[in-house]
């Protein structure tokens, strides 16, 4: 009964026009993100942040949220009807979408990926809303010195499980934290890294860090394939959008299973919608009947990627809006919007700010509905915006990220941090060092020196504390295993590889 | 070059630079002179380490790292970041409006060529005092 109570406050703050409205906006603006090659979900969410500070804050995150999901159905639209994923999450749905393209089934392949989104954004929906109660009261248990290990895991856990490598990863991590570090220590009033611009005192403001990366590092990528953008030649007209009943009775059990495994993957820190579908495509391979069929156009081949990435975009969302600790960049995003208005995320918020809460919670009902909306009866109307030239979208991109900036401070010093930062985020992208660890650590760092610091307080200095109760111990263990676990893991790959030479 | 040895020499330049810096932070004149640096000075050390091993996995692996099928578009980047300082420069001298046609109009004509030179205008007059009319009338921002 609590449930549909809480589900039903939610939605009495969802209808509220101005947050209908903002909803729309943002599950349009996903799925054409998330259809363009080269820009994802992490930079709309990143381009948006500025523009939160003059939203009612739940408005700020049921878009942002509209935004993340919105790109997961998008993504499909550009890999069946062009092998181009959108972004990562869609790479799976290349492997059958554009061969079900290729064999004259472009029709049923973006039904039956827009009803696979769709599905899996419900089912994850639906598990959000009967897990949020129970781990937001959990967590009403932890401590500063609960929160310091929990940020900790998360932190070395996204570090250590990222697809490249993991020692890249804790680089990544670490620099991140070295940007926390610029400004006064707020304890002992010690100047750190100002080289004496009045501006850098209060420290570096994460939103001009995660634009800087998120914006304009995206852009400077793309312009490594500028010619190519806008240059396709691409179906526009198309018949009925729809699927047979033999392609539904062949997805249906695909889509209800990956819609969980992806489900649990978004939650894990670190891993997310691109994993997630990897593991939805290889699982329904091996389950398959007919495993060689796969890659050759099967539609349980697409739904399943297709359901998984949405539902980890929503599992995602359980520890940034129920611990206050994100496990990828684009939740570290929404969580950075949250800080600007001081909220501090986590169990509280379901006491203190429930309309927050909920409404995100039950937007993401109403949002899957409205994306099915966009995604069917519309998507031969989208598809046209893939012929958008980048060398217009660029350009545009980056004049929004310096507007963006600027509203933080009013301060010139911005713009020559977020180029810095464009920069950095193009070298790191270029070499392939992730992202998520250094926006991660540069949203959590300060609430971990916090915490860390406030546990000194409660124990007078003694690092014992840590280890206070089971919930901290268990943290710790796990910290140490993410840390331990991609050693181990090779290893064993080693010793396969090795054994399989010598027979 | 394997690509994680330039990774690999940019965080060993970074973490002991970072290092050094972290050692003549000004000692705290309240309790522990040294409280405000040991975190400072312990990520410059792991940043130095986690080069290092990742320099040495590199070295030892002796295979041929990925092969950029594109070069570094140096040209755009080098263009963007170039109009972007002269657009903080003007900002405050000239006033919003004119730096701004300025700015994007640069960018228009950096990466969108002069072939669409009417198109490039057009935009960034009229991106300009869309954007000018929102701050001023609708979010009460005062732009110099």
């Amino acid at each position: 009964m609590e449930i549909i109570n809480n589900l039903l406050y939610g939605l009495s703050i969802v209808i509220q026009p101005v947050n209908i409205i903002f909803m729309s906006i943002g599950c349009i603006l996903g799925t054409v993100l998330g259809m363009l090659p080269g820009v994802g979900p992490a930079t709309g969410v990143a381009l948006l942040l500025p523009l939160t500070f003059t939203m009612k804050p739940e408005t700020a995150l049921i878009t942002m949220a509209a935004v993340y999901y919105g790109a997961m159905f998008g993504g499909s639209r550009s890999a069946i009807l062009l092998n181009v994923p959108g972004d990562g999450a869609a790479v799976a749905s290349c492997f059958d979408g554009y061969p079900m393209a290729m064999n004259g089934k472009a029709e049923s392949a973006l039904a039956i990926s827009a009803v696979a989104s769709f599905i899996g954004g419900l089912v994850a929906a639906v598990i959000f809303l009967f897990l949020a109660m129970p781990v937001a009261r959990f967590a009403l248990r932890f401590g500063p010195p609960e929160y310091f290990m929990l940020m900790v895991f998360a932190l070395s856990a996204t570090a250590s499980l990222t697809e490249e490598s993991p020692v890249k990863g804790f680089m990544s991590l670490l620099f991140g934290l070295m940007i926390t570090t610029i400004g006064i220590d707020l304890q002992s009033g010690v100047l750190r890294f100002t080289y004496g611009i009045p501006e850098l005192q209060t420290g570096i403001d994460f939103v001009v860090v995660i634009v800087g990366i998120y914006g304009i590092g995206e852009v400077f990528k793309n312009y490594e394939n500028i010619k190519e953008t806008g240059m396709y030649a691409l179906k526009t007209t198309f018949g009925r959008i729809w699927f047979t009943l033999e392609e539904w009775r062949r997805c249906v059990w695909p889509i209800l299973r990956e819609s969980i495994v992806g489900f649990i993957v978004g939650v894990l820190p670190g891993a997310g919608g691109t994993i997630a579908a990897m593991m939805a495509y290889s699982n329904e391979k091996r389950l398959s009947k007919e495993p060689e069929r796969f890659g050759t156009g099967v539609p349980e081949g697409l739904a399943a990627p297709e359901s998984a990435n949405n539902a980890a975009s929503i599992g995602a969302m359980i520890p940034m809006l129920t611990l206050g600790v994100p496990g990828s960049g684009t939740t570290a995003v929404m969580l950075g919007a949250l800080m600007i208005y001081g909220l501090q995320p986590g169990p509280l918020l379901f006491q203190q700010h429930p309309e927050i809460a909920w409404g995100v919670i039950a937007s993401l009902f109403v949002g899957d509905l409205i994306c099915i909306i966009i995604n069917l009866p519309l998507a031969g109307l989208l598809v046209r915006l893939l012929s958008v030239p980048g060398r217009l979208l660029y350009p545009l991109i980056v004049v929004i990220a310096f507007f963006g900036v600027y509203t933080i401070n009013f301060s010139i010093v911005d713009f020559y941090l977020l180029l810095i930062f464009g920069f950095v985020g193009y070298f790191m992208r270029r070499y392939k060092v992730p992202l998520a660890p250094m926006v991660l650590s540069v949203v959590l760092g300060s609430s971990m020196e916090n915490s860390f610091r406030q546990s000194l307080m409660l124990s007078d200095g003694s690092l014992m504390i840590f280890l206070r109760s089971g919930i901290s111990i268990t943290l710790m263990v796990l910290t140490l295993l993410s840390v331990i676990w991609p050693i181990i893991s090779r290893n064993i790959k080693m010793r396969r590889v090795s054994t399989k030479g010598v027979s | 070059m394997n690509p994680d040895i330039i990774v690999g020499i940019a965080g060993l330049v970074l973490g002991i630079s970072y290092l050094i810096q972290s050692l003549s932070i000004p000692k705290a004149f309240i309790g522990n002179p040294w409280a405000p640096i040991y975190f400072p000075l312990s990520l410059g050390v792991l940043m130095t380490l986690c080069s290092i091993m990742l320099l040495f996995q590199a070295l030892r692996q002796k295979k041929k790292g990925i092969k950029f099928s594109t070069k570094a578009p140096w040209f755009l980047i080098i263009g963007t970041i170039a109009i972007g300082s002269l657009y903080a420069v003007l900002f405050n001298r000239i006033g919003f409006i004119s730096s701004t046609i300025i700015f994007i109009g640069a960018m228009l004509f950096l990466v969108n060529g002069t072939k669409g030179w009417f198109l490039n205008i057009v935009l960034a007059i009229c991106l300009t005092l869309s954007v000018w009319y929102c701050f001023e009338r609708v979010l009460y921002i005062t732009l110099p």
